[in-house]
């Protein structure tokens, strides 16, 4: 039943296609008061006509693509613009092989390659050169990683390690996002949205420019999510969530040879939450809701310069303020971070290297619930790098060798070498490969953490139990070695294939072990206190590929598909007892798809649709009185979206995201069901 | 059933592409490059008489595949007619009086130095294009066709640029200039 609807969703899409294809000749800009020429050519056009006009270009940038050795995807302001997605999260679910599951209003899960889960702790996440996952457990906090979207230039997804240039935690990939030059976000911006889920998300930007060097913009945004419903029991899920976040951006041309960026956000935001907590007196495990508050901002500073035409360095600075006050955790964390990078060209050679200095300090609660010891600390990184980039046969065969050092306060020294060839057996066709080391440092909840996370008192005259999570001082990071093999081809001028394939190694994995019960007199009353700590005891393989197709069969219409495939097997070291510590194999989707067309019709409208398969995720959860594990089942996903662009100043759009079922959970029990959302959307240009 | 619809599809598919149409973003540069004839000038000896056609030359890749012959199909420019001719080596380009290249790195600069000394309007696309010595060089920005234009190597090579192109482009010079 699924697979017909699918298929006259394609039979449409196609048929829109085609109509648009056979409508009348070009569709000069909508923007433009130019009518459209009668002629196929535009030799009659004068050049301010002629600027007018919208064409597509995505060679530029897939030219540069082609020549990395590496598994990547762009994200396009466009993409991002015509998908309707209102969150960078939402929008990885663009970039075949990254696994995005929505856990509630807010929340996500998101991995590339394998390990998925609430806590997912193996990306790197960039927004403008800037670190935002958590040093304290390695993860990312999805629900306050925002800016407009309308400024974001593109989101690159690596997928695989990107440690030798990016450093600890670049295990599985890195997802870089880069936001727009303020030269091109000049004059008014508003972006208003309303939806019957994500009930409103609007932004006002302004760009200026000072002098002929200068230019900027501000932005302030405002985004509501409402709560929605438990998966199974369709009970309140406390998931409410809104964050007002307001932002700035300067480029500053200082000289012919020296560039400046200077960027600045603050956020403040609340979500709901119920959690249940343990507590020693009866009933030992007690249901709390409590509006979290969630705040926090940075700032920095990029100074570019050009020592000649093929030398250049960057210096940056930034600074990173975090704040969240939730009924687990109440941290508080600051990051200044330091990067220098030189870059050289020479004629078979191109040489990048660098040095970094980062310092965290942490701020964190001493609850019954979760306390750290020590409650706060700073911590240092020192790293350098260098990498190197030899033309071994010139534009042919190309081997780039590097490697990280990196000093942490946590395991000391760590090493992340790599080596990737590049080979273009025609012009437009690579062959790729890569061998390469990377590591995830350890953090803070491993390290330092005491959790109290059960408490029952199963019989009356014994004290109550306690399962507590204590810390591993000693635990030593995540390693991995990954090879990898890719190819990219340009076999049309309108179509283009990518395929990569991976096999990965991983040693010093955790699971959960349970030690000796032993009686705690503090706090009161006296209990029965069960430890369990993280042990770097696991060791694990992923094996998989990604592969995806893009296909314009004429100027107005964009087919591209993804399908990803992997495979998780973990094995315990001998010393590793726990049940569950082989869990994570399922928890990831093994087959992930998609497909999304981009058509242009006439009348200045658009219809844009995307299609998402995810394959079910085993073992996500547990049923305590049946005593079995639970699955989440197989779900796929329709967003539609229909925009209507009169003029330049106007775009105007009405869509809806899971269209195909009022509501579906992704992430198992525990989560949110995820509803239809429909939504309209005002864009306001002058 | 599925098989059937497979094939289907796929005609489909094939039809659609029949149907193709003309890259929309070259056949705007096509419409640019007849533009930039009537606001260039070229010293007179360049021109010759009105027999003598205006060339719009293409060296290296053609992106435009037949479009530039269809944009300036039976057009006239100050009484010159257009024609377009297509090089394999730069140095029998020197005659073309507005030159799309379509070379990157090395092989670029090699043209652009062979041409060193002639009145010709050089174009280019490459990210490197204008440091290299060219002087219009086609841009994409917000998805729409622009330029820039360095003046300094123009008037090297003898060309005046009309004002109203200069006020259209982004005026650039050669890194190093």
């Amino acid at each position: 039943m699924r697979m017909r609807c699918l298929w006259i969703y394609l039979a449409a899409s196609l048929a829109l296609a085609l109509s648009a294809a056979r409508s009348e000749d070009l569709t000069p800009d909508k923007t433009s008061t130019v009518k459209p020429p009668v002629k196929s050519d535009f030799g009659d056009l004068s050049i301010e006509e002629l600027m007018n006009i919208k064409v597509t270009s995505v060679s530029r940038k897939e030219e540069k693509v082609s020549d990395t050795a590496a598994a990547i995807t762009v994200i396009t302001a466009e993409d991002i613009r015509r998908s309707g997605v209102t969150s960078i999260a939402e929008a990885l679910r663009m970039a075949p092989g990254v696994n995005v599951a929505k856990i509630d209003s807010h929340t996500y899960a998101i991995s590339i390659r394998g390990f998925q889960s609430g806590l997912a702790n193996k990306l790197l996440v960039l927004i403008d050169g800037r670190c935002v996952y958590s040093p304290l457990y390695s993860g990312v906090y999805w629900d306050v990683q925002d800016t407009m979207l309308e400024d974001i230039e593109r989101i690159e997804v690596i997928r695989g390690p990107g440690a030798t240039v990016w450093g600890a935690n670049a295990v599985n990939g890195v997802v870089n996002i880069i936001t727009k030059h303020s030269k091109d976000t000049q004059g008014v911006t508003a972006a208003l949205s309303a939806g019957t889920q994500e009930t409103t998300i609007d932004s006002v930007r302004y760009g200026g420019k000072i002098g002929a060097a200068a230019t900027y913009r501000f932005f302030v945004k405002y985004s509501k999510a409402e709560e929605l419903g438990l998966a199974g029991s369709g009970l309140a899920a406390h998931d409410g969530w809104s964050v007002a976040r307001g932002g700035t951006r300067f480029d500053i041309k200082a000289s012919r040879t020296d560039s400046v960026i200077v960027e600045g956000d603050y956020y403040k935001g609340v979500h709901e939450e119920k959690q249940l907590l343990a507590q020693l007196t009866p009933p030992f495990e007690v249901g709390h809701t409590h509006d979290a508050s969630m705040s926090g901002g940075d700032a920095l500073v990029r100074w570019g310069h050009n020592l000649s035409d093929t030398s250049n360095t960057s210096l940056q600075l930034y600074y990173d303020h975090t704040e969240r006050d939730e009924l687990k955790l109440d941290q508080d964390i600051d990051t200044l971070d330091l990067d220098f990078s030189h870059h050289i060209k020479l004629s078979r050679n191109e040489i990048v290297y660098g040095l970094g200095y980062r310092r965290v300090r942490e701020n964190l609660n001493q609850t019954f619930t979760a306390a750290f010891d020590p409650d706060g600390r700073a911590t240092d990184l020192f790293s350098f790098f260098g990498q190197d980039e030899i033309t071994v046969l010139k534009d042919t065969f190309f081997v780039t060798v590097g490697s990280k050092f990196e000093h942490n306060s946590f395991t000391g020294w760590e090493i992340q070498p790599s080596v990737k060839t590049l080979w273009r057996p025609a012009k437009d066709q690579t062959v790729w490969a890569s061998v390469s080391r990377s590591v995830r440092t350890s953090a803070p909840t491993e390290t330092d953490l005491r959790a109290n996370l059960l408490a029952s008192k199963p019989f009356f005259f014994l004290p109550p139990i306690v399962a507590a999570l204590f810390p591993n001082r000693d635990i030593p990071s995540e390693a991995e070695y990954s090879y990898e093999l890719g190819c990219r081809a340009q076999l049309h001028k309108r179509f283009s294939l990518d395929a990569a394939g991976f096999f990965n190694q991983y040693h010093g994995l955790r699971s959960n072990e349970a030690g000796a019960f032993f009686v705690e007199r503090l706090p009161l009353p006296l209990h029965i206190t069960v430890p369990i700590t993280q042990q770097a005891d696991m060791r694990g393989e992923t094996y998989g590929g990604e592969f995806s197709a893009n296909w314009d069969p004429i100027d107005r219409v964009k087919f591209s598909a993804g399908y990803s495939f992997l495979k998780i097997l973990l094995h315990k070291d001998s010393n590793a007892r726990a049940k569950d510590a082989e869990i994570a194999e399922g928890q990831t989707p093994e087959h992930q798809f998609q497909f999304r067309s981009l058509v242009d019709l006439p009348h200045n409208l658009q219809f844009d649709t995307a299609v998402y398969f995810d394959n079910r995720l085993k073992s996500i959860g547990f049923d305590s009185n049946k005593n079995e594990a639970i699955d989440s089942p197989s779900y796929t996903r329709l967003d539609v979206r229909l925009g209507w662009r009169p003029t330049e100043h106007l775009d105007l759009s009405v869509g809806g995201q899971n269209l195909l079922k009022t509501r579906h959970e992704e992430f198992g029990p525990g989560s949110s069901e995820i509803e239809r959302n429909v939504y309209l959307k005002l864009t306001l240009k002058f | 059933m599925r098989f059937r619809m497979a094939i289907l599809v796929f005609f489909l598919c094939a039809w659609v592409s029949a149907y193709a149409e003309d890259s929309l973003e070259y056949k705007v540069k096509a419409g640019f490059l007849l533009n930039f004839i009537k606001f260039a000038e070229w010293p007179a000896a360049a021109l010759g008489d009105k027999d003598t056609p205006i060339v719009i030359g293409v060296l290296g890749d053609n992106p435009f595949g037949p479009l530039l012959e269809k944009t300036v199909q039976n057009r006239e420019v100050d009484g010159h007619k257009v024609s377009v001719r297509k090089y394999k080596q730069a140095k029998d380009a020197r005659e073309a009086h507005v030159l799309f290249i379509g070379m990157k790195g090395e092989q670029l600069a090699g043209a652009l130095k062979a041409l060193e000394g002639s009145p010709t309007l050089t174009v280019g696309e490459s990210d490197a294009f204008i440091d290299a010595g060219g002087m219009v060089r086609f841009v994409i920005r917000d998805e729409k066709v622009g330029f820039e234009i360095n003046p300094a190597s123009a008037k090297k090579a003898g060309l005046k640029i009309g004002a109203q192109l200069l006020r259209l482009a982004k005026i650039v010079g050669a890194k190093g200039e």
